[in-house]
């Protein structure tokens, strides 16, 4: 039996501060009850002493300090994953959202993953036929990489990643192809535009959606772009499909990892961004890529739209990572 | 020993107590995963510790077991053609162990344990031998021959040495001094942060030849020297690197990639064994050491991985080898530093980047150096370091540029304005310098050819002149200027785009020797003289540029070493045909 806690002495932004807790791990996965029965989604950022403080996914309005429940799963943040994904919609935790039926799982994975060794990588060199010639001819992708697009308000960056994605194609083979779409603070509109474009072409059959939109806990996207590689790389290296990640909008993703550092106080490094930005993006564009001995790939395209389009913004510098190759 | 206990996680930072007896950055095991950490701060009994793993489902409590040494290397034979990950474990064997992905409390030997080597003593029973001697060697690879010295700390007479083949847990030679005596393997131990010690220092005063044009003409490195290449994203730092590695004629080249994306250690896995060295012919793999912490990998990881480089490459240099050590990028090092330093909540200096960054540039760039190594033969090794730093938006007003031009002796500064012009290496001729030159001049006097320091001014000057005359022909076009100026820039042209733009995957211009660029540059600017002698005859610049001769100066890049003949013949040409246009 877990043990439940009522010991929030501290309520800031997202974060709650639990004290008088014991055995807390760090990362560990936190199911918060409200006092209207409500049950919310949280993540251990730091364990000190008997304190544990805790990012709310979910958002903390509705928290008191005397009722709140909290209680410590114990593991990390797991989904379940199987084929019978493909074809299906959730939202930013991978929970179903499209009343369909809840996933049977053939494997339970940490969102987290694992850094890919170095040593295991196969180098991308599967020339990728996007039909643009602006791609093809000079910025060719590449099965195994990462090719960001650098958009700002108004620009029709979502046409440009649904355009690819819908006519992608390693010229004269067949294979099992794949699309893991991962909304992060997007618009209703925008996320529409990519599930009938998908539906357009059929391509839906073969894509996962993972939608946070705008109007959804901000927190929740820290954890949306883990569960979308997280499902790919189990689609790419353990099914052998070629999966196309499509990450939309990275820029949303940064904010809400500024916010929690901002709540919890840290020494900012550049525009208020946390000094682990880059460490923290990297885990995330690391996992595209490809495996020696294994069919399957992963090619991402994170999407981020600029506040203004000036290269020297902080927030290129840890994007830019992901260019070319 | 004593264990501590836990009391906070944060990230890769973890505070325990308890932990008295324990020194600054001694190595500590955490918790019941074994994940290697190491005791940065301590205050009382309590220690923080940076954890080298990931710290997922760590929790206040548990144990941390101390080892009660320093992050330390091993040194020894197998370390030629390894890929370490920044606390040097291979990730060959890692991935035999765990699989494709990198998991955690991963332990394996940096060395193979197995595998016996030949060794070959060059000191016999009865010798008096001294710290840092070389007792043996080993043929470690083709063109490697690993020596076996005493460590230092060590001397005394030899009572038994063996020979034949061991495995490096063998003792293969005791050493006796006084009444103690000591068992000599072949490897030892070296903490990390500490520099291996030496006689004596040298300035450099020899080139190390890159091949690369731009800077062994223009902006050489001396042997034991230091550089560093700043430059935006996308401005070919990688590939520069990329080249340096694979035709500086070192005798081993460590190559760390700090922080950079995961593919790009896979281009060198791929490529280096294929490549041949243009010295030996033998795959530059078995003269490569590979650090590789992806950005993906454990931050406080990365912030190792620069010194385990280090201390390998000094090691090699005091067998009296020439070492290069590449290191791409110090930034991603500097940024390591930083996140570290905010979860001590350390009270930070220009932007974010802890207060001491400085300090640990300079003393790092500081163990580069040409010197005399321990021993009783005085040999002379030398360790040239080049660092790329990649500052945000190529702003070289950024704290760790900063912090690395104050230390480093040559800047090579990459453009993007020459990389959109697909000038590559991308290596700007009006920003760059190199303080190394009146070091070597003497050497490259004597190598290349006398007359080789006045071509390099001479091409020079008419660099510097072409980017004055260029702010004139923006404003009213290039027909305005006078003839002899027009001849400026189009000489200036063939420089850049002759000589110094150099294409770094075609077969025959990725590499060329200091003959062959003495002799390139000597046939421009004697092209250059020529058609100054005859434009004050009254010929007219456009006549010249049609001569065929240009066109052979301009593929003068293609021509192999065997046949570099050809370029004097092509001086001659030169002049005949010149000769035959003023004389028409």
């Amino acid at each position: 039996m877990l043990k439940e806690y009522q010991t929030v002495v501290n309520v800031q932004g997202p974060l709650l501060l639990v004290e008088g807790v014991s055995g807390v791990k760090f990362q560990e996965l936190v199911e918060i009850e409200l006092p209207s029965g409500k049950k919310d989604k949280g993540q251990v950022l730091e364990v000190e002493n008997d304190k544990a403080l805790v990012q709310v996914f979910e958002g903390t309005t509705g928290i008191d300090i005397p009722q709140t429940k909290i209680k410590f799963l114990g593991k990390g943040i797991e989904i379940p994953l199987s084929m019978d994904m493909l074809g299906r919609v959730f939202n930013g935790l991978g929970r179903p959202i499209d009343k369909g039926a809840e996933i049977i799982a053939d494997k339970m994975a940490d969102i987290n993953g694992a850094p890919i060794n170095p040593y295991a990588r196969s180098y991308p060199n599967e020339f990728i036929q996007t039909g643009l010639s602006a791609i093809d001819g000079l910025n060719t992708l590449v099965r195994g990489q990462k090719l960001p697009i650098f958009s700002g308000s108004g620009l029709p960056h979502n046409r440009l990643a649904a355009q690819i994605a819908r006519q992608a194609t390693v010229l004269g083979k067949k294979e099992a192809f794949a699309v893991v779409f991962g909304a992060m603070g997007i618009t209703f509109e925008e996320a529409q535009f990519f599930v009938n474009d998908l539906k357009k072409t059929g391509a839906i059959e073969r894509a996962v959606l993972f939608l946070n939109l705008a109007n959804d806990p901000a927190i929740e996207r820290i954890a949306t772009p883990r569960v979308a590689l997280t499902t790919a790389e189990y689609l790419a290296f353990e099914k052998d499909m070629h999966v196309l990640v499509i990450l939309t909008d990275m820029t949303n993703y940064c904010e809400a990892l500024r916010e929690i550092s901002a709540a919890r106080k840290e020494i900012p490094g550049r525009r208020g961004y946390p000094g682990y930005l880059y460490t923290d993006l990297s885990t995330i564009y690391e996992r595209a890529g490809r495996i020696k001995d294994k069919k399957g790939s992963i090619t991402m395209i994170p999407i981020l739209s600029l506040r203004m389009i000036k290269r020297t913004r902080y927030l290129t510098l840890p994007d830019i990572l992901l260019k070319v190759r | 020993m004593k264990n501590g206990k836990i009391i906070k996680v944060s990230g890769p930072l973890v505070v325990a107590d308890n932990m008295s007896g324990s020194k600054m950055y001694d190595v500590v095991y955490v918790s019941d995963y074994k994940l290697m950490g190491e005791i940065i701060e301590l205050s009382g009994d309590r220690a923080s510790i940076q954890v080298y793993e990931d710290t997922s489902g760590i929790g206040v409590g548990e144990p941390v077991y101390s080892t009660g040494a320093p992050l330390s290397v091993e040194l020894g034979p197998g370390l030629i053609e390894s890929i370490y990950d920044g606390t040097q474990r291979p990730l060959d064997d890692i991935r035999e162990e765990a699989g494709d992905f990198i998991t955690r409390g991963i332990q394996v030997h940096p060395l193979p344990r197995d595998k016996k080597w030949d060794f070959k003593p060059v000191k016999k029973k009865g010798d008096t031998v001294e710290e840092g001697d070389i007792i043996g060697e080993v043929k470690e690879t083709a063109i490697v021959t690993h020596k076996i010295m005493i460590p230092p700390g060590m001397s005394g007479e030899i009572i038994d040495i063996k020979s034949g083949k061991h495995t490096i847990e063998d003792t293969i030679c005791v050493v006796q001094s006084g009444k103690e005596k000591h068992e000599i393997r072949m490897y030892q131990k070296w903490p990390v942060r500490i520099p291996r010690p030496f006689k004596e220092k040298m300035l450099p005063d020899e080139p190390l030849v890159t091949g690369q044009r731009v800077i062994d003409t223009f902006f050489p490195i001396g042997k034991g020297g230091t550089a560093c290449i700043p430059g935006p994203f996308g401005s070919g730092k990688t590939v520069t690197q990329h080249q340096l590695a694979k035709w500086a004629d070192a005798d081993v080249v460590i190559y760390v990639g700090c922080g950079e994306r995961g593919n790009e250690m896979t281009d060198v896995l791929q490529e280096f064994p294929e490549l041949k060295d243009p010295k030996s012919g033998q795959p530059l793999m078995k003269r490569t050491v590979l650090i590789a912490n992806t950005s993906n990998m454990p931050v406080a990881a990365r912030e190792a991985s620069v010194y385990t480089g280090i201390t390998i490459a000094e090691y090699f240099r005091d067998m009296g080898y020439s070492v290069a050590l590449m290191a791409d990028s110090t930034s991603r090092w500097a940024e390591a530093m930083r996140e570290i330093s905010g979860r001590l909540e350390e009270m930070p200096g220009e932007e974010g980047y802890p207060a001491y960054l400085g300090s640990r540039v300079a003393s790092f760039y500081e163990r580069a150096g040409r010197i005399i190594a321990l021993g009783s033969d005085n040999r002379e090794g030398a360790l040239s370091v080049v660092g790329a730093v990649s500052p945000p938006g190529g702003d070289l007003s950024d704290p760790v540029v900063q912090a690395t031009l104050r230390v480093v002796k040559v800047f090579w500064s990459l453009q993007a304005d020459l990389a959109y012009r697909r000038h590559f290496p991308a290596i700007s001729w009006l920003n760059s310098y190199s303080l190394y030159f009146e070091n070597i001049k003497g050497v490259l006097k004597k190598k290349v050819g006398e007359d080789f320091i006045n071509l390099r001014a001479d091409a020079m000057k008419l660099l510097e002149k072409e980017a004055e005359l260029e702010e004139i022909v923006r404003l009213v076009g290039a027909d305005t200027l006078s003839l002899p100026d027009q001849l400026i820039l189009e000489v200036a042209r063939s420089i850049k785009e002759d000589f110094l733009h150099q294409n770094a995957f075609h077969e025959v211009d990725t590499y060329t020797s200091l003959e062959k660029q003495y002799l390139m540059l000597k046939n421009i600017l004697f092209f250059y003289e020529r058609a100054k002698e005859a434009i004050s005859k009254d010929i007219h610049i456009k006549t010249i540029r049609e001569l065929p001769i240009v066109e052979k100066i301009s593929r003068m890049r293609y021509i192999t070493e065997s046949k570099i003949g050809d370029l004097k013949k092509l001086h001659d040409e030169i002049d005949k045909e010149i000769t035959h246009l003023i004389n028409k």
